[in-house]
């Protein structure tokens, strides 16, 4: 879970590219070959010094072929449930596109470890407490998201998205930030299962802190001048860009 | 901990969990590398191949279905298509044609009878 948590955070952005999805439809599948061949030998190595696992590089071998296989699966997953690839398109393209996405995936994956320290970041203790978590989980959905919000994506996304799609997306973006911050064992989980207060039952701060990356979604989607209402269109941009800033939102609660 | 008992833990066996995770990633590669070997081998090279086809949408009056399709090697990219129906003409702007794939747009025109379709410009990828 670890892993996955890694290659989520550092594979959306760029499967949220569309440079990403053009390139992937377009690239010569040698160069892709290519690609991934490069990225496996640094996947080799970060394995064998970083990992998915505090204290396992002892098998880079096996946890690169794990984070690589499980990573196009990963890509996969989430370039579907944006609409990105489907069954309508060619193999080969849709291949492409999936492999190319897995790259930063995949790399996130063998850096897992090294995302959250363990016991949490510095200063982490001064921030405990629900208002504390709360503060952490806006400052992670701003980096995460801040770097999409500006950018074509989320409203081509959005117009493109069904109900069901984007209703996929929120559940989703629960499921993944609930797994991430309670059950991908990153530093600083144990402590914060044991602090007290409202906002420390694991579904309750799942669900606030996913109000808190829809609000800093919203916020930067209408500072951006995307959005200019809460429904239609500017709802469906919203949430489009709350996955990404829900992910950023786990990652900031596993370092306080 | 003992150093012997932090290179037991190190060392331990593999759960089944483990194996089968292992072994469907190594599944998942190897499909992966040998789809992308053989698109490789069976790649052919080419300038973009785009056929541009209209046909009334039946569900709405006056609306057409603009597809175009690349045949060829390469994808084509910024795709401007010219559709004319006597005097009236409109342009439609394709984003990206991938090589192999088709991609589809509505075209609304206000006389009667088939209109016309032709590629106006592209792009090399």
């Amino acid at each position: 879970m670890r892993g996955v948590a890694g290659g989520v955070i550092l594979g959306l952005p760029l499967i949220y590219t569309q440079e990403v999805w053009v390139h992937g439809a377009t690239l010569a599948p040698t160069i892709i070959l290519l690609l991934l061949g490069i990225t496996f030998v640094l996947n080799l190595a970060l394995s064998h010094y970083v990992g998915f696992e505090p204290g396992r590089t002892h098998r880079p071998l096996e946890d690169a072929l794990v984070g690589f296989g499980l990573s196009f699966l990963l890509a996969f997953g989430l370039l579907f449930l944006l609409g990105r690839v489907d069954f309508t398109m060619t193999p080969e393209n849709a291949l492409g596109i999936v492999a190319l996405a897995s790259i930063p995936t995949s790399l996130g994956f063998a850096l897992g470890n090294a995302l959250a320290p363990k016991g949490g970041g510095k200063g982490a203790e001064e921030m405990a407490g629900g208002a504390g978590d709360l503060l952490a989980a806006a400052g992670g959905a701003v980096i995460l998201s801040l770097n999409i919000a500006p950018t074509e994506e989320p409203i081509l996304l959005a117009y493109q998205l069904d109900f069901v799609r984007l209703a996929a997306i929120v559940l989703v973006s629960l499921i993944l930030s609930f797994l991430i911050v309670f059950h991908a064992e990153f530093g600083g989980k144990q402590g914060r299962s044991e602090t007290p207060g409202a906002a420390h039952g694991p579904v309750v701060e799942t669900l606030l802190a996913y109000l808190v990356a829809f609000t800093v979604a919203g916020l930067l989607l209408a500072f951006f001048g995307e959005i200019d209402a809460l429904e239609g269109a500017g709802l469906a941009e919203i949430i489009v860009l709350s996955f990404p800033a829900s992910m950023g939102s786990a990652l900031g609660r596993l370092l306080v | 901990m003992s150093k012997g008992s932090a290179k037991g833990k190190l060392k331990r066996q593999r759960t089944a969990f483990e194996w089968t995770i292992l072994l469907a990633s190594v599944a998942v590669i190897v499909a992966i590398l040998i789809s992308l070997a053989f698109y490789s081998f069976s790649f052919k090279p080419g300038p973009p191949d785009l056929r541009v086809i209209v046909r009334p949408n039946s569900a709405e009056q006056g609306q057409y279905v603009l597809t175009v399709t690349n045949r060829g090697g390469t994808s084509a990219e910024d795709v401007a298509v010219e559709v004319s129906l006597g005097d009236e003409t409109q342009d439609v702007e394709f984003r990206v044609v991938a090589k192999g794939d088709s991609e589809e747009a509505r075209v609304v025109m206000s006389g009667d009878g088939q209109p016309q379709a032709r590629i106006k410009s592209y792009k090399e990828s």
